[in-house]
């Protein structure tokens, strides 16, 4: 029985109400918002705090909308204070330091009501598909990214406060597009005040904080449960290396996670590198939100988010490094740093928690293209493309499935639809998978041909073209990745005019494998080699499966390029 | 003359014959034989045929529905298939749209392409997106491509070209090629299995057209074959996934479209209920042993959409299964059943299901093993259920076992068994409330303005309290609900559904070529209905264009009028489009241009007439008991009435709480209710709006 009176089924039924209300508000941005990003790429979340701002549920289709701290909400309640905050009023920020690490993502937020009191706040944050600002990848301050929006009224009363719409509008290219998605997180934003008005007065209740305590509570116990059960006490150290910018020098984010005796853990990325010229650079907001995700997949997955099971989970990030930049550093490129927050984090517990695991992933590349159509309009259009996913403790990766950046890609002829290009192929890419007892998933490659005597502006973000995707316990890395204009080739982070009959090639980095890849048994290498996914060369020279030129095993290569241990003869007894 | 309804299940095979013009039924139900399914299916027909003192020659239509093709592709069970892509797109089913549709889960799985990667064959050719071919057909190059994937032994090959569903001619030309040297290899086109944009998709469809198409050929030529030496001397008609029925020739062409025509033939029972009783909106709710399922009737008609999801590696998941693009009759999985198990979670919370303990071992009451505490054995501590009369009484329910299961779960919360028992009820009633409710708001629907109509075994038990959650305040218990599928394939019209993908913005569009286009399609769909015997008089022609604002990344259907289109109309339509849009989101973008993504035309039949059904009360159990029932209303138990639904007549009125006892389910009419009989002896429960 918990506090308040409230007991196992009361509490899963008003609980399970308010997780279903936001997912009601996250389909009606799916269905009604105007960018792909949104509705097919699934880049938002839905939240929903309690009076005091502590966050109670939440509906995100990529994890890096968590807000683990909230930071909008507690802006507006310290910029207006609770007096100043009306029934009809709706904020609107897109301050990287605040919602989610850069201007593309922006917040709105609606305070909630009932019987005229302030009960709560429902949050709407997404990625839009333009926010003005230079195209360039070289912007040296966030003033350049973009409209940088404090925390101001959208809505007074219900009603629009028309100046901000007009700066809005006035500063971004496709003023329409981006309106009809505010529109549609305003939409949702709606949606939640009515749901909660009918969950309050359905239970009898004066506002969210009965319910709020219980979620809070049971969530943290269960969560300081999992942190001492999956890891050890003590330190877990661990460095990874990423593609540097505008230099072959890898960055290094250095990870040591410490569990403490109450079964909260320090997440502490001392050592990680300075922050950078470039807007590869991540807000405290957006590393803490990546740092509690990563955490949550390893330790509880199945517990919903909310303020109580991401409070176990402290961050400290040195002020000054990549992943705490400070104000006006750069920040449109965050998630080509952000990205990999969860791949360190699981590199430090790879060991204790081996069965976890998955090994690191291809990434997910981002292409902006802005040009103009035959009717001289602007086209802003951000397809998203996806390497390979990391092998996994006990299965092979997916190829063509990104980690730990979701989202879903934009189909080709959707694309020739809307942007002057052919996409010339699009296919996975042979022997990109880590090697490993399970194999990771494979990149792939894509050609963009531009069809239009008015140039193209590509802006590109590849950022696996140096460092690979690690496999785990003995497995092979990802293939690398690449980006290629006319036989020449180009940085990962690169920005194109593409002209008639350009050719763009962008090739996707693959998942790394786990565990020794001659384990893998003769049967799964034998299977791969048929269907292409594993070259015969990579068969023999990774995994030590030596095939005759008719596809059979060469049964004393094989033997001889395994170990010739008692487990490799009974592996190849299977076949 | 008689019709005759045949929907062979996975379990049962339920038929049921009507004389059309008395409107006499008979039911029939016999066990699946899913070797030969039509061997099982054709003794219930002979026996049937005996019990009603009639010959196969007295049949005027014989009406098919199975779940051979769903089988088949979940299984995986198809015909061995090969797939020919454009140049450098080989690799369009594996990679899927890319999507991690968990983000919490690290060990997600996707569903294997029907078709490997070796048996996937590109041929050098190209369409832009306006349909122009922007690389020819290489003949050489096609005919080698046709004959490495013939020489692998192929029985199907799909062809699904990039823009295929603006110009299909070089899909035609290859099939051509592949007659020439494989004549008796099924060949499935994009562009006429599903010719819409979207390649992953379309092709994933057409991939699984192929599959089943070897398989669904043999099939119905043994069907036929074997209904004709009965001496049934008309044709045979399938059931279509939306709720329309075809021909053996199209069933065999696009096996696809019969994927649900099973849960098909339940919405058009639904749609009968609908205009029987003038009740133009209906949310029809089908709870079993282990599933519920949701389906609409909006304004008289069935609600379908254009694309499912089959094969799912995790059941509710949306995005970890096979798409297919078919016009389907809309319908959701909202819960696990009365199998489904309850358990306390990590955070001490009560949750029920996805698990389920289905039919073996079963809830714990059925003494068969089971020790988990089931929605069943809650509904039977609940006294909700007849230890003495489950199935008809074929059955004995144990009330000692369910309650030693609640056992575990009232230590850790704890509560009583009876207060467990009634939150296993209500938080599975709870559950599919908030998935329908989401499925209405996509669609746009308001739930108090809908009738709840429901079937299946636990579907009469959960009615009521569904919904009061959804704010419906009538509920509607057929009669013979037994069979509604079967039932509903005697009334459901010869139809047919075509669409082609044509994106343009309406403002500005090119009408004379949506106009030929939409000529074509009615001509085509027209000819279909004539050789199938249909008047030129009788054919019903709808409209509709899928259309969304410029940008956005889902469609609306927006039906339109029979007339050519021209720029006023499209203005129209415009207008139209942000009228519904505003309908079902509450806001609209006037602002933004409108654009098209596909266009369709449904031509159909007459509807059968059925002449109203004569109930005959059956005689099994008549005695009324009275039992102490759980009403969370009333704060606990009260005496309720137990009446045999057998014995309720027409016109009677009562008021709740009771419990309606029949074979195959029990309704649960809770207080601050009432019930009447109307004269098709359909139970109509009327619940206190104040309650809501």
């Amino acid at each position: 029985m918990g506090r308040n009176g409230m007991n196992a089924v009361d509490i899963e039924i008003q609980w399970q109400r308010l997780i279903s209300f936001l997912s009601e508000a996250a389909l009606t941005i799916v269905k009604t918002s105007f960018s792909k990003i949104v509705s097919e790429g699934g880049d938002f979340g839905c939240l929903l705090y309690d009076r005091e701002g502590r966050m109670i549920a939440q509906d995100t289709g990529v994890s890096s909308k968590l807000a683990p701290s909230p930071r909008t909400v507690t802006a507006i309640l310290q910029r207006f204070g609770t007096d100043d905050i009306s029934e009809g009023d709706v904020f609107i920020t897109n301050d990287p330091w605040l919602c989610c690490g850069h201007l593309y993502d922006i917040s709105v937020i609606k305070p909630l009501f009932h019987h005229g009191r302030l009960v709560g706040f429902a949050e709407t944050m997404a990625h839009v598909p333009d926010i003005g600002g230079s195209l360039s990848s070289d912007a040296r301050e966030v003033f350049e990214e973009g409209l940088s929006l404090p925390v101001v009224h959208l809505l007074r009363g219900g009603h629009d406060v028309p100046e901000v719409w007009a700066l809005i509008r006035a500063n971004v290219r496709v003023p329409d597009q981006l309106e009809g998605d505010i529109r549609a997180f305003i939409a949702a934003l709606y949606l939640d005040q009515r749901r909660v008005t009918a969950f309050l007065e359905d239970n009898g209740l004066e506002d969210l904080q009965p319910i709020a305590d219980e979620i809070i509570t049971r969530s943290e116990a269960a969560m300081r449960a999992g942190l001492l059960a999956t890891i050890p006490a003590g330190k877990h150290r661990n460095t990874i290396l990423l593609d540097g910018v505008e230099t072959d020098e890898p960055l290094s984010v250095s990870v040591s996670i410490e569990r403490h005796e109450d079964g909260s853990v320090t997440v502490d990325y001392d050592g990680t590198g300075p922050q950078s010229a470039v807007g590869i650079n991540c807000t405290e907001a957006y590393t803490e939100a990546w740092t509690a995700y990563a955490i949550r997949c390893i330790v509880a997955p199945h517990i919903p988010y909310n303020a109580g099971l991401l409070s176990p989970v402290r961050l400290k990030a040195p002020s000054g490094t990549f992943l705490n930049a400070r104000h006006p550093a750069p920040v449109r490129m965050k998630s080509s740093t952000g990205n990999f927050i969860p791949a360190a984090i699981f590199g430090a517990l790879a060991e204790v928690a081996p069965d976890r695991m998955i090994a690191e992933s291809g990434i997910k590349c981002v292409i902006r293209c802005f040009g103009t159509d035959a009717q001289g309009r602007n086209i802003a259009e951000t397809p998203h493309f996806m390497g390979g996913l990391g092998a996994r403790s006990s299965k092979d990766g997916v190829s063509c499935m990104s980690f730990p950046a979701a989202g879903a890609e934009t189909p080709v002829e959707m694309l020739e639809n809307s942007l002057p290009l052919t996409v010339t192929h699009k296919s996975l890419i042979s022997d990109s998978g880590g090697a490993g007892r399970y194999r990771g998933g494979l990149g792939q490659s894509i050609g963009l041909r531009c069809e239009s005597d008015r140039p193209l502006s590509v802006l590109v973000q590849n950022i696996k073209v140096h460092t690979l995707a690690a496999g785990y316990a003995g497995g092979g890395a990802g293939g690398q990745g690449y980006n290629r204009l006319g036989g020449r080739t180009l940085p990962g982070k690169t920005q194109v005019r593409l002209s008639l009959g350009d050719e763009l090639e962008i090739g996707l980095s693959g998942g790394g494998g786990m565990s020794d890849p001659h384990r893998r048994p003769l049967a799964e290498v034998l299977a791969d080699v048929a269907e292409g996914w594993v070259s015969r060369e990579a068969a023999a020279t990774q995994y030590g499966v030596a095939l005759h030129p008719d596809g059979t095993v060469d049964e004393v290569e094989t033997l001889r390029l395994r170990e010739p241990t008692a487990a490799s003869a009974a592996l190849l007894e299977r076949v | 003359m008689y019709r005759l309804g045949i929907d062979i299940g996975g379990t049962f095979t339920d038929l049921v014959l009507v004389n059309a013009i008395t409107g006499d039924q008979l039911l029939g139900k016999v066990l699946t034989t899913p070797e030969n399914p039509s061997l099982g299916a054709l003794d219930g027909v002979k026996r049937l045929l005996e019990d009603a003192g009639i010959e196969a020659g007295d049949l005027r239509h014989v009406i098919h529905g199975t779940t051979l093709v769903i089988n088949a592709l979940i299984e995986q069970k198809g015909a061995r298939t090969g797939l020919l892509t454009t140049r450098g797109f080989r690799d369009i089913l594996e990679m899927r749209r890319g999507k991690r549709f968990d983000i919490d889960d690290l060990f997600i799985e996707v569903p294997s392409p029907l078709v490997p990667r070796s048996r996937v064959g590109e041929i050098a050719e190209r369409m832009d997106h306006s349909g122009r071919a922007i690389e020819p057909l290489d003949d050489v190059h096609a005919r080698a491509a046709v004959d490495a994937m013939v020489a692998q032994g192929v029985e199907a090959i799909a062809v699904s070209f990039l823009h295929a569903y603006r110009n299909g001619a070089h899909e035609e030309r290859v099939r051509e090629m592949i007659r020439e040297v494989a004549p008796d290899v099924a060949v499935s086109l994009s562009s006429e299995v599903s010719p819409d944009v979207r390649e992953y998709e379309r092709t994933s469809t057409t991939v699984a057209n192929a599959y089943t198409q070897p398989i669904m050929r043999r099939y119905l030529d043994r069907m036929a074959e074997e209904l004709a030496r009965t001496g049934y001397n008309h044709d045979l008609y399938l059931m279509l996934s939306d709720a329309g029925l075809t021909t053996v020739d199209t069933a065999t062409a696009f096996p696809i479209r019969l994927m649900e025509s099973g849960p098909a033939g339940g919405a058009v029972t639904a749609r009968y209920y609908s205009e029987l009783l003038g009740r133009p909106n209906l949310v029809a709710f089908d709870m079993g042993g282990t599933t519920a399922k949701i389906m609409f009737i909006a304004d008289g008609e069935i609600i379908t959409a254009d694309e499912l999801e089959t094969a799912r590696r995790y059941r509710f998941k949306r995005g970890s299964g096979i798409p297919i693009r078919i016009p389907v009759v809309e319908m959701l999985e909202i819960g696990s059943g009365g199998g489904g198990i309850a358990a306390l979670n990590e955070m001490g919370l009560l949750k029920v299901g996805p698990h389920s303990a289905g039919a073996q071992p079963g809830p714990a009451c059925y003494g068969r093993g089971g020790e988990l505490p089931t929605v069943t054995d809650a509904n039977l501590l609940l006294g909700y259920l007849n230890p003495d009369y489950f199935l008809g009484g074929r059955m004995k329910l144990d009330a000692a076992s369910a309650q030693a299961s609640m056992e575990p779960l009232c230590a850790a919360s704890g509560l009583s068994p009876e207060r467990v028992a009634w939150g296993i009820h209500e938080i599975v009633t709870e559950d599919m409330a908030q998935a329908a409710q989401l499925h209405l708001l996509e669609r746009g629907v308001d739930p108090r303005k809908f009738a709840l109509l429901a079937f299946g075994g636990a579907g009469p038990l959960h009615a009521c309290g569904l919904a009061r959650k959804l704010g419906i305040s009538e509920v509607i218990i057929p009669y013979a609900a037994g069979v509604a599928s079967a039932f509903g394939f005697l009334a459901a019209p010869l139809s047919i559904t075509l669409m082609q993908g044509h994106p343009t913005a309406l403002k500005g569009a090119d009408t004379a070529a949506i106009n030929a286009l939409l000529a074509r399609l009615e001509e085509k769909g027209r000819r279909f209905l004539k050789d199938a015997g249909v008047a030129d008089g009788e054919i019903r022609l709808r409209r509709f264009a899928s259309l969304r604002y410029r940008g956005q990344s889902s469609e609306l259907k927006i039906t339109l009028s029979n007339a050519a289109l021209d720029e006023a109309t499209m203005d129209d339509l415009t207008t139209a489009f942000s009228d519904e849009f505003e309908r079902v989101y509450g806001r609209a973008n006037r602002r933004v241009g409108v654009e098209a993504l596909n266009w369709q035309v449904q031509v159909s039949g007459p509807k059968p007439q059925l002449a109203t059904a004569q109930a005959v009360a059956r005689a099994t159990n008549p005695s009324v008991g009275e039992r102490m029932a759980y009403f969370a209303a009333a704060g606990g138990r009260l005496p309720t009435s137990a009446i045999p639904r057998s014995i309720l007549k027409p016109g009677i009125e009562l008021r709740g709480p009771l419990l309606i006892e029949e074979d195959e389910s029990t309704t649960v009419i809770p207080p601050d209710t009432t019930l009447t009989v109307d004269e098709y002896f359909n139970l109509i429960i009327k619940l206190d709006p104040k309650q809501h």
